[in-house]
């Protein structure tokens, strides 16, 4: 029952309209091929950054050795807070600063990144020691004992 | 009450598994509730040769009595001055 009717609606195509669906398909093809390349483009440029999207991140504490870093003003550690997040946003997305205790001689920082080496690149472009970069294993607290 | 950043140099921490990781916790927290309410465990990171551990405490001597009677090394006990994060560069 139903073959006769859609070989119907076939025959009734015209062949102009057929040629306007070919090209509107030809046409669409090249959007999306367009856009195809456009994200790998994107996702070269970031690579290049050394800033891979959606790498996996690890979280790491970098022993930075300040001398007399407790004595630093808010005003110097607004500085130093600005000339991290200034060299953070040229790495791209992938390396994030948590946040870093202060102590007498030393800031402990606690960063989420893909791998050391980004760590030790944001330091060298900020002027920043990084005495000891250790990779997190755990964070363990009260509920651990639970 | 200041809050202080405490080294444990512990080799082969990162390899702990997570029964050895919770014993270490429950050991802790029994010495903690025998020290009295003063002194507070924060958190800890637990990396390949070390633990980074931050307490809340009255003072180092309270530090240094929780990690005697709890059997852990104390390498380094400090001060934190300041606690800083991506927010203290608006300021």
């Amino acid at each position: 029952m139903c073959k006769p009717i859609m070989t119907s609606v076939s025959d009734s195509v015209s062949p102009r309209r057929e040629v306007y669906r070919l090209f509107a398909a030809s046409a669409l093809l090249l959007v999306l091929g367009g856009l195809t390349n456009a994200g790998q483009a994107a996702e070269r440029s970031a690579a290049s950054n050394g800033a891979e999207p959606r790498a996996k991140l690890s979280t790491y504490v970098i022993e930075r050795e300040i001398k007399d870093a407790g004595k630093l003003s808010p005003v110097e550690l607004r500085d130093i807070s600005r000339k991290s997040r200034d060299v953070l946003e040229k790495l791209g997305p992938n390396i994030r600063w948590v946040q870093s205790y202060v102590v007498d001689d030393k800031i402990y920082c606690v960063y989420q990144a893909p791998n050391k080496e980004i760590i030790r690149r944001h330091a060298e472009q900020g002027g920043f020691p990084a005495n000891r970069i250790s990779e997190v294993k755990n964070i363990i607290s009260l509920k651990t004992a639970e | 009450m200041p809050k202080y950043v405490i080294e444990r140099e512990l080799p082969g921490a990162g390899k702990l598994s997570a029964q050895e990781l919770q014993a270490i916790s429950q050991k802790s927290c029994g010495v903690l509730r025998d020290l009295g309410p003063q002194i507070q465990w924060q958190q800890s990171y637990v990396t390949g040769e070390k633990l980074y551990c931050v307490y809340i405490a009255p003072n180092e001597q309270l530090i240094r009595q929780h990690a005697q009677q709890g059997g852990f090394p104390a390498n380094r006990i400090s001060k934190i001055t300041t606690v800083i994060d991506p927010t203290t560069a608006e300021a």
